[in-house]
């Protein structure tokens, strides 16, 4: 079928191809969202639609989803000398179904945080990394740090409450429910709408986040169950508290898990044995870290709640040519490890 | 079914006539639509699409096609054949692919080319030039968001 009077036909460039002036917005959303954050941060200024699509919410939800089928761990650790916090993050490790089997992942370099004295008490929350300085006996600050657009925002003093999404947009103050120290506790979670924290030895506090207020659940009765050297996890979405005893001479982790948040049950507790090589690790080092990754383990550099324990590598964590472009010694210490650690792109 | 009903012709808009199985066409839902509306014959006229470019689509199509038991190689072999299919492409082809796949409504054609495109642009000038974009930032602008991010430069 010849057409003669057809015109010739459009969008042709003069070497023939077809070359459309616009590429449809859809696509360009489409191709963005599959962009690993870095490339994001470089490309804002390609144009102004792109900057406006980068720090748009459908990008960061979109953004989010994709994390989430490939969760992180965050790592980081203090350098005395320079101040400095450096924040690293790696792929969790996969269990491939051979429980015993080692492995190795490789850590990318975040982002340091400098000229700041803050402590991170308590595992990302989506991404978000909580920090706070202890400025003195009275009052501290908090800041939020977001790893994956390596931006920091120092947070008002007070205890607040914002309730996203809710027509009236502002903080409210609320009431402290405890005047009772927070413990170094580490895991904070949030399992169906509560935030659980330890206060002091032996209880938890319990916020609800819609009534907004806080219960006490007493703790597991167990030696050393909540302490500094314990973690609260969220086990298959149930409470959960894991702790490995530093100056008992089992060399056991055992595991509570609250069978009803009414009752405040800690039935059962799991033991695992912790092979004796490990013991110099866990005690001297200290580094205990505390979660749970996507395989269903808790993690305490990898112990498996299955009853079995794996080991797990992670390369890259300041290495020798870090500590030379970053003229760090090897004087670094509060090596912290959160498994979990989603991606972010939020920007403040 | 007669032989002839299997077969149909795609026609580029510069006039370029591909004659694919029927199998092959219908993955894109675009054709699929204009078969099952019966408005137009054996062939079909693609407006948006040039010889040079369909002839690629019809190369994924015929790769991905189920024909009569043929075609069902191991979801292992096909990504290995798709990972060589947009490898060596230039940045222009593939944004061409990008459209035909959006034009002809084939889904995993779509998402290929987007995760190549996505992969191999590495600079802020590729997009501008392959993906027609003008920048409309001042240069002050521009400097101003590149200073704020100077890690994100870094390789």
């Amino acid at each position: 079928m010849e057409d003669s009077q057809a015109s010739p036909p459009r969008n042709l460039n003069q070497a023939g191809n077809y070359s459309p002036k616009f590429i449809p917005f859809e696509l360009t959303f489409d191709i963005l969202s599959r962009l690993p954050a870095k490339s994001l941060i470089r490309f804002q200024s390609v144009s102004k639609l792109w900057f406006s699509i980068i720090h748009s919410k459908d990008l960061a939800d979109s953004f989010m989803s994709r994390s989430k089928t490939r969760p992180r761990i965050l790592l980081t650790f203090k350098h005395f000398d320079s101040r400095k916090r450096f924040i690293f993050s790696a792929p969790e490790h996969n269990n491939n179904n051979d429980n015993n089997s080692s492995s190795t992942v490789i850590a990318r370099h975040d982002m340091t945080i400098s000229d700041l004295d803050y402590y991170i008490r308590s595992r990302p929350v989506n991404g978000l990394v909580c920090c706070t300085r202890k400025l003195d006996s009275s009052s501290s600050s908090i800041a939020v740090c977001n790893p994956t657009t390596r931006q920091i925002i120092k947070l008002p003093d007070e205890h607040f409450v914002f309730t996203l999404g809710s027509r009236q947009k502002k903080w409210r103050k609320i009431k402290p429910a405890t005047r009772d120290p927070y413990r170094c506790m580490k895991g904070d979670v949030c399992i169906d709408g509560a935030v659980y924290y330890a206060v002091g030895y032996t209880r938890l506090a319990r916020f609800d986040v819609r009534s907004e207020r806080v219960v006490f659940v007493k703790g597991p009765e167990g030696h050393n169950a909540v302490s500094c050297s314990s973690a609260i996890i969220d086990y298959q979405g149930r409470l959960a508290c894991v702790s490995f005893d530093f100056y008992c001479s089992r060399d056991t982790t055992a595991l509570w898990i609250l069978q009803d948040a009414e009752k405040q049950e800690w039935p059962s507790v799991t033991t695992c044995d912790v092979p004796c090589e490990w013991r110099d690790l866990l005690t001297k080092e200290r580094a205990l870290c505390a979660g749970e990754i996507h395989t269903n383990e808790a993690m305490f550099v990898s112990v498996c709640l299955k009853g079995s324990i794996r080991r797990a590598e992670i390369d890259g964590i300041a290495d020798y040519e870090f500590r030379r472009i970053h003229g760090i010694g090897k004087r670094d210490r509060e090596m912290l490890c959160f498994p979990g650690h989603l991606e972010n792109l939020i920007f403040f | 079914m007669s032989k002839s009903e299997k077969k149909i012709v795609l026609k580029s808009l510069d006039n370029e006539a591909f004659e694919v199985e029927k199998a092959v066409a219908l993955q894109s839902q675009t054709i699929w639509v204009m078969c099952e509306d019966k408005c137009v014959g054996n062939e079909i006229p693609l407006e948006n699409v040039t010889g040079q470019i369909l002839a690629k689509v019809i190369d994924y199509c015929k790769k991905h096609a189920v024909v009569d038991g043929d075609g069902d190689e191991s979801s292992e072999e096909l990504k290995n054949w798709d990972t060589e299919f947009t490898k060596n492409m230039d940045q222009s082809t593939l944004f061409n692919m990008i459209l035909a796949a959006n034009y002809l409504n084939i889904k995993s054609l779509l998402n290929l080319t987007c995760q190549a495109v996505a992969d191999k642009t590495k600079t802020i000038d590729e997009f501008h030039t392959f993906l027609n974009i003008e920048n409309n930032f001042t240069p002050e602008e521009e400097a101003q968001i590149c200073q704020e991010n100077l890690w994100a430069f870094d390789d």
